[in-house]
């Protein structure tokens, strides 16, 4: 189960089993969508649960709060397919945040961070080709969500996401047929 | 006349002391101590799920001089209870945030971290331990730890006040006393034998005068004394004394400053060390070099004692303090304890990466912070693979006196950061082989032109199958070229995935020479591989001269799906205000078909199972990839290895080309089989990329049933044709997979 769907699923129903989160979604707004990309309509939700344990239920009712000591999972236990650590998800909220603060830069480090620490989660790799197409990396953009598709596996909405990253970075390198290609793919994932 | 000659002398006294004070003032007040660049190793993480036994991480907490504690740990401390630590974290500014001074507790299960958190038992997301110190650079005081009064532990002054100058509040820069006390001393000795300095008059002579025990530099060090002392107050000069008192001398490395002697005698910063170790630098001040403790521990023994008794008697410290002190024992390590100067290999890849990617001007800014990728555990397990080929090498016959060199390297594929260098067979190496060797890479060619094959026909895989028989090709300048397989034996037919993992060398003519051996050769310069202008066929066997630092630029690529990240030592650099230089982001490209990289990947994992890096593959008994590579009269032995995150690259040879009789899987993979012994190895990913599926061959090559006996598990591409149900092959080599070879060869 993927991590934006799982917050999604979170933020529309109460009492979502799956993910042990009490904290609320973030939307990035740092995501815009174009509006002849269907595919974004619907603002993506990147930000990361954990369990947060200066927020309580007082905040977000519909959710029961997990305590903080459920996070700690045997290790022989078997994880959850596309289950990310939680490191590696304290490192893209933390991102997050810098790039809605305009530091791109920090926003960077934290992100290669938590690649050093998750090198095949795909969800890095989204995360760090928005963030070149942003810094106006636009080659470095295609490259690293192009990567990204190739971890994306079977997951369809990742590479849906992904592929929009490239087509966006296209247009913006004014190779209409590349973007139109990316668009045509990312379209065929959604299906 | 006699009162003009007085008064002449007079103000050219007074105008001497009016120079020298402006003099004095105009130095002391810009005197700050221009800290050379600081290179750090990357930090220890620690997270939920990291992949680290408690013995790895004991053995970062050593390297950082954290001390084993029975009771509650404070800062640079650790508690040990089976699987478990209670760790005092100390704090470290890094250029993305502060990591603050805190206790924590860490459990481990399955060399894994299963359990971090704070001590009111609330996890934490991950850690960072302040980073190792691998060298200091440039600047006028390179090798300094400075630090402020109020770094120094409550004690320390008193202590050091009233051993080395009692009325230091008092006086007025000169003790009367002393000096007299002094003068009566070098009277009775015949000769100018003692100081009786102050510590204004210290600090005076190290800073402007030289070593010389002369009347007049001892009246000129009372003069300028006297000066300072009016001129600052006496918390400034103290603050300049504990920066600049000399402690010590290893080598060419002068240790000023009991910041920089915590370090070098203990590995701790000062605030940490007991009243026994800070009796122990103060007691160095007398003569650094005749109590050096490591030399004459019995003399520094001896003095440190006297300086507890000293304080006791001072009522500095209680005279049970001072009792349970003198029991202490010196506990200095036989090496500087600090790490500084022990990577030589790797520290000349960050000056080089430096000069490249940032300006002089950049990096002659005082106090720079270079952060790299440095591992400590691999850089300890390449230390220990160098000793076991040198080993091997005496084992060989090979004289251990005929200096056949190394170099090897480690890189983290997906990152392509740089994880520990080796330059050479020792620490002193001149010459940086991983640099600036360029040598023939021989075999390790191959995967790059099974690479360049796939990529041409994406209908080929593992099972297809090559000619290996004799074959002449004549070149552009009308020699004939007929190479030999290392095994001088022909098989007739083998399969594509024998190419790599037996190096077979006949099979990989004859595979360029089906598909274009000019398009092959293209290929090559495309992946990067120098070809010389007259394209020479022998390049497909690897005549091409490359060091081992390019062979993992392209090595790193081929291992990451085929995707090429610029190899980086350095994470980032700071300056002294903590403000980020520009830096290197992570970037990629792609340089190779996925399908095709996973597919030569694979070959190379069959290599390093039952192929000429078994040996490699056989130590573990995990998914590892490997290729080896052997030159002509075995000039140069070559190996790379890989695990699920590392990849690592060593040559041996001699530096003048000589024969050597050497061989890659012999002289060469036990470097990078040691390389990777302290860390947690990971399996080589088992997902295909878009193109590929999992099948299964049998030994012919052909794609047959998955229950049939001996069918072994493949990438093939998807197009290929699934075999049908309880297929199990017809034992001929004219499999379905085979067939267009006859396409190429008639036949």
């Amino acid at each position: 189960m993927r991590l934006g769907l799982s917050i999604a699923c979170l933020a529309v129903m109460a009492g979502c089993t799956q993910v042990p989160v009490s904290r609320p979604p973030v939307v990035d707004a740092s995501w815009r969508a174009n509006e002849d990309d269907r595919v974004t309509k619907s603002p993506r939700v990147i930000s990361v649960p954990k369990p947060d344990i200066e927020r309580k239920n007082s905040e977000r009712n519909e959710v029961t709060p997990i305590e903080p000591v459920a996070k700690i999972e045997p290790i022989d236990q078997p994880k959850q397919q596309n289950e990310i650590p939680p490191a590696v998800l304290s490192l893209l909220e933390q991102a997050d945040e810098l790039r809605s603060a305009g530091d791109l830069a920090g926003a960077s480090a934290r992100l290669e961070r938590a690649q050093r620490i998750a090198p095949t989660e795909p969800e890095v790799y989204f995360q760090l080709s928005s963030l070149r197409l942003e810094q106006g990396s636009l080659e470095d953009a295609v490259s690293i969500a192009t990567q990204g598709v190739d971890l994306a596996g079977s997951d369809q909405a990742m590479k849906r996401d992904l592929y929009t990253v490239i087509a966006r970075s296209k247009d913006a390198l004014g190779d209409a047929a590349g973007a139109a290609e990316a668009r045509q793919l990312a379209r065929a994932s959604e299906s | 006349m006699f009162l003009k000659s007085c008064l002449t002398l007079l103000v050219a006294v007074g105008l001497s002391v009016v120079y020298l004070n402006a003099h004095l003032s105009r130095q002391f007040q810009s005197l700050s101590w221009a800290v050379g660049a600081k290179i750090y190793a990357r930090p220890l993480e620690l997270f939920q799920g990291a992949p680290i036994s408690v013995d790895q991480t004991r053995f970062e907490l050593d390297l950082l001089n954290y001390q084993v504690v029975s009771g509650r740990p404070g800062r640079g401390q650790y508690q040990l209870s089976d699987q478990a630590l209670w760790i005092g974290m100390r704090g470290h500014q890094f250029p993305d945030g502060l990591e603050p001074d805190r206790l924590v507790r860490v459990v481990f299960q399955n060399g894994q971290v299963a359990v971090l958190t704070d001590q009111s038992s609330t996890p934490i997301d991950i850690i960072r331990f302040e980073p190792l110190v691998l060298a200091q650079l440039s600047g006028t005081h390179a090798d300094r730890e400075i630090i402020d009064l109020s770094d120094l532990p409550a004690d320390f002054i008193k202590m050091l006040i009233a051993v080395e100058d009692r009325a230091f509040f008092d006086h007025a820069g000169i003790s009367i006393t002393g000096i007299m006390r002094a003068a009566m001393n070098n009277v009775l000795a015949g000769r100018f034998a003692q100081g009786g300095s102050t510590l204004t008059q210290q600090l005076v002579k190290n800073l402007y005068l030289t070593r010389e025990r002369t009347l007049a530099r001892k009246a000129l060090e009372a003069v300028y004394a006297v000066l300072m002392d009016a001129g600052f107050s006496k918390e400034r000069i103290l603050g300049a004394y504990v920066n600049e008192v000399f402690l010590g001398q290893w080598g060419n490395r002068a240790i000023h400053g009991f910041g920089t002697a915590a370090q070098f005698y203990f590995g701790r910063p000062i605030n940490e060390l007991s009243v026994s170790e800070q009796a122990l630098l103060i007691g160095l001040i007398k003569g650094p070099s005749a109590l050096n403790p490591r030399r004459f521990p019995a003399r520094a023994l001896e003095r440190r004692n006297l300086v507890l008794s000293l304080a006791a008697t001072q009522g500095v410290i209680t005279e049970t303090i001072a009792e349970v002190a003198a029991k202490a024992p010196l506990s200095v390590p036989r090496q500087p304890a600090d790490r500084i100067g022990r990577f030589p290999g790797y520290v000349s890849v960050v000056r080089r990466e430096l000069t490249n990617d940032y300006t002089s001007q950049q990096l002659t800014a005082a106090g720079l912070k270079i952060y790299t990728a440095l591992d400590p555990q691999v850089h300890r397990g390449l230390l220990e693979g160098r000793k076991d080929t040198l080993r091997r090498l005496k084992d060989i016959g090979m004289d251990p006196s005929s200096e056949a060199q190394m170099g090897a390297l480690v890189v983290d594929i997906p990152t392509g950061e740089i994880q520990a260098v080796l330059a050479g067979r020792d620490d002193n190496a001149g010459f940086h082989r991983v640099l600036d060797a360029k040598r023939q890479i021989g075999s390790l060619v191959k995967p790059f032109v099974v690479a360049a094959a796939i990529e041409r026909d994406t209908r080929l895989h593992a099972g297809s199958l090559v000619r290996d028989e004799v074959v002449s090709i004549r070149d552009g300048q009308g020699n004939v070229w007929s190479p030999k397989n290392y095994e001088k034996t022909e098989q007739g037919v083998v399969r594509l995935e024998n190419i790599i993992a037996n190096s077979i060398n006949q099979a990989t003519v004859h595979l360029a020479l089906g598909l274009g051996l000019d398009s092959i050769l293209d290929r090559l310069i495309d992946y990067g591989i120098p070809v010389g202008s007259t394209k020479p066929p022998a390049t497909i066997l690897g005549v091409s001269e490359m060091s081992p630092y390019q062979v993992a630029t392209r090595y790193q690529g081929l291992l990451n799906q085929g995707y090429l990240t610029p190899l980086k030592s350095v994470r980032t650099v700071v300056d002294d205000s903590g403000r980020e230089l520009s830096r290197r982001y992570f970037e990629s490209s792609r340089f190779m078909m996925a399908r095709a990289a996973v597919q030569v990947d694979h070959m190379m994992r069959v290599g390093a199972k039952i192929g000429t890096g078994r040996a490699f593959g056989q130590r573990y008994g995990q998914l590892l990839a490997s290729k080896t590579g052997t030159t002509d009269d075995g000039r140069d032995a070559w190996f790379v290895g890989a695990d699920g995150r590392r990849l690592g690259v060593a040559w041996v040879g001699f530096d003048d080309n000589r024969k050597a009789g050497l061989v890659g899987s012999v002289a060469a993979l036990p470097i990078i089989a040691g390389a990777i012994q302290f860390v947690q190895r990971s399996d080589r990913a088992k997902t295909l990329p878009e193109g590929l599926m999992y099948g299964w061959m049998n030994r012919s090559g052909q794609i047959v049933d998955q229950s049939c006996d001996g069918a072994e598990k493949r990438p093939l591409p998807i197009e290929s044709r699934p075999a049908q149900a309880g297929f199990c092959g017809d034992g001929s080599l004219e499999s379905p997979s085979g067939s267009w070879l006859d396409n190429w060869f008639g036949g």
